[in-house]
């Protein structure tokens, strides 16, 4: 490997690495509550082997009435292990394996388009579609956004890229070996999120098609890796066809949102409902205006990509097609089929699901990049790279501003903030009182409780929960949260919000 | 022949599909900028910026600027592939990509390109500006600008004469059909009904 490339590959991994991990505990503010999830279960398999409902090492964990599957458990198993139990320590992974997948893409890209003929040279440093891709993806809003937060789906996208990797090196060098390792890591996504279920088998299905139809020396070494890929993934589409492994799509599926008479209606409307929630991933007010609108995704009012973008997706798209590369085709097919899981869910579009999209986007813009600057002259050449690097450097620093120091306090109640403070309070007046009870309207809040501080015993109560009299007066610590018509003599303690009206979170009452 | 057929079956599909933008008013009122409320957006944004620097402040907080990204938001808009389905139908917006694909790859049509490419800016920044804009008139030339390109690009689609081409000009006619169902309520999203 050249030292040039290396070089590139350091830098471009220090930068991903520094902007995924830099203040990763206190921005995103709080700890979602699948994160919290993930980070308890982890840390009872490190304890006691089990989950939190004494399953022992299982492959599908209970969760909030239905089943996460289990890499990044455990996964965090092993950050909590090293790093304690922490914030850290359960977005290691993402942000760990988010850096990864900027590598890979690089390396990756380096080999599929190698053969551009007229570089872009800046003092004796070569610059070709897999630097712009890689520094792009570094930088990417919505890569970031996934990265810094403990998302399954963003640890699954490094395992299809390292799959699509593997499986470039397996072309090259027709080992079974790397066939298989490849399987495997796309295998490894399917165990990672769910929405790889519908992805991963579409893509690998394309890429097994392609090495049986175009290599027909290796088709016995594909028919072993159709038959390794099926048995390896053959518990989860078990466990796909019983009530357990269909909960969350039941819950999320685009079907139940239409209701029909017949079959005719039905045969009219799915199809069209499957269209329009498929295009709805292709929209540019979607892309680049204000994705998915969830606070938890992106800063809202904020697209996926930089606005400055835009024109470099519409030429690298026209570009793309008209170049004579054939990986264009398989880009194309694998953009064509990542919305296809997603569409029929709910809400659509959705950022969390299509995340994967990203990469054929980011490799799309960065050919338009490159394709422009090549079209250019010399003198022009280095005008223009000046211009774009202006404005995209503006764009991204106005970018890091809205998320280091608004994001933090606009989004505050999308990330759970809040309820770390619940907890440390209640320890503080742990052992003043009898019975600690939260109301119901506080959320899932036993798993903050359980991830914090497990030794605290609490009791979720309705609203129309009375305190029993055998409690006696002054024994029994309420918390709730806030009301307008609460009477302030009880109340001993709040906890606000870091934001800038300190909003009230939540109170603790005396009974 | 099956070319005649075909493009009359994407005329009427095409015309359906407009006739349901003519049914509401005010496309401008969706794309239209409005400035009115920037200065309260501005308020609002800063109040989060408590011991920030001013100069950051005013480097990313500034009408300038808000006034540059909005318009390119409205702007980009223009382009959104929903809304072009929206506008031309499925089978339309295929012939309106092809045709621009055949128009920039062909040197001798850049020119005619850049021609249609400046009528049609000119109409978008037209309807971005302050209203009144008459809608019939901004709606109907963008609709024909794009037609005309999506039409050409049809053209040059079936004149390579292969049989995938009519599976799947065939296909893109069945789900435009599909679509047009439920098209009513996605241009509400774009236009606002009186």
């Amino acid at each position: 490997m050249k030292r040039s490339v290396i070089l590139f590959a350091l830098f471009v991994t220090l930068l991903a690495g520094f902007l995924r991990f830099y203040k990763i505990t206190t921005n995103p503010p709080g700890l979602y509550i699948d994160e919290a999830s993930i980070g308890y279960n982890a840390y009872s398999l490190l304890k006691t082997g089990k989950d939190e409902f004494g399953v022992p090492h299982p492959l599908w964990f209970r969760s909030f009435g239905d089943y996460k599957v289990p890499v990044y458990i455990y996964m965090t198993e092993g950050s909590i292990a090293i790093f304690g139990k922490n914030e850290f320590a359960v977005r290691f992974p993402s942000a760990l394996f988010g850096t990864l997948t900027v590598t890979l893409v690089y390396l990756l890209l380096r080999n599929l388009f190698p053969n551009e003929k007229k570089k872009l040279r800046f003092k004796n440093f070569d610059i070709g579609v897999a630097e712009i891709a890689a520094f792009l993806l570094a930088i990417s809003p919505w890569h970031l956004q996934f990265s810094r937060g403990g998302f399954e789906v963003n640890v699954g996208l490094f395992f299809v890229v390292f799959g699509c990797y593997i499986l470039w090196i397996y072309w090259k060098k027709q080992s079974l070996f790397f066939l298989l390792l490849g399987l495997f890591s796309f295998s490894a996504s399917i165990y990672t999120y769910p929405v790889y279920r519908i992805i991963t088998p579409l893509i690998v299905g394309v890429l097994l098609l392609l090495f049986f139809l175009k290599k027909p020396s290796l088709r016995y070494q594909v028919l072993l890796g159709i038959l390794f890929f099926a048995v390896i993934n053959l518990p989860i589409v078990l466990f796909s066809l019983t009530s357990a492994g269909t909960a969350r799509f039941v819950e999320t599926s685009a079907f139940s949102e239409y209701k029909t008479k017949s079959l005719a209606e039905a045969l009219l409307t799915y199809p069209t409902g499957i269209i329009k929630n498929y295009i709805s991933f292709f929209s540019f007010r979607f892309l680049f205006v204000s994705g998915d609108g969830i606070g938890r995704h992106q800063i809202v009012n904020f697209g996926l990509l930089p606005l400055w973008q835009f024109p470099f997706l519409i030429i690298g798209f026209f570009s793309l097609l008209k170049s004579k590369l054939k990986i264009k085709y398989l880009l194309f097919i694998f953009l064509a089929v990542i919305p296809v899981g997603a569409s029929i869910a709910v809400p659509s579009p959705q950022t969390l699901r299509t995340l994967p999209m990203v990469i054929p986007l980011t490799i799309i813009i960065s050919w338009g990049v490159y394709a422009f600057l090549t079209s250019l002259k010399k003198k022009k050449q280095l005008a223009a790279v000046l211009i774009i690097s202006i404005v995209a450097l503006y764009e991204f620093l106005f970018y890091l501003h809205f998320y280091y120091v608004h994001y933090s306090k606009t989004n505050i109640l999308d990330w759970g903030a809040g309820y770390k403070e619940v907890v440390e309070k209640t320890e503080k007046y742990q052992k003043k009182y009898d019975h600690i009870v939260v109301d119901h309207k506080m959320g899932l809040t036993y798993i903050y409780f359980k991830f914090y501080n497990d030794k605290i015993p609490i009791e979720t109560v309705s609203d129309e929960w009375k305190k029993p009299q055998s409690w006696g007066d002054g024994h029994t610590l309420y918390i709730r949260p806030y009301y307008q018509d609460e009477q302030t003599t009880k109340i001993i303690d709040t906890v606000y919000l870091k934001n800038e009206n300190k909003d009230v979170f939540a109170r603790f009452w005396v009974l | 022949m099956i070319r005649k057929i075909i493009f009359i079956a994407v005329a009427v599909i095409d015309f359906i599909t407009l006739r349901f933008w003519f049914a509401c008013s005010h496309l401008e009122d969706r794309f239209y900028f409005s400035r009115f409320d920037m200065q309260l957006r501005l308020d609002d944004v800063i109040h989060n910026d408590t011991g920030v620097p001013y100069f950051i402040i005013h480097l990313f907080h500034n009408k300038l600027i808000q006034t540059v990204i909005d318009v390119v938001k409205e702007y980009i808009l223009f382009w959104d592939p929903v809304f072009l389905i929206q506008l031309l139908s499925f089978v339309g917006f295929f012939g309106f990509i092809y045709g621009l694909y055949k128009l920039g790859i062909k040197k001798q049509r850049r020119k005619l390109f850049l021609i249609w490419f400046i009528s049609i800016s000119v109409i978008q920044l037209w309807i971005l500006l302050p209203p009144p804009n008459p809608f019939l008139l901004t709606t109907g030339l963008i609709a024909v600008l794009c037609q005309a390109v999506a039409f050409y690009g049809l053209w040059q689609f079936t004149a390579q004469k292969k049989w995938y081409v009519y599976i799947v000009l065939l296909i893109l006619i069945a789900v435009s059909v599909l679509w047009i169902f439920i098209l009513p309520q996605n241009v509400y999203n774009y236009c606002i009904k009186q």
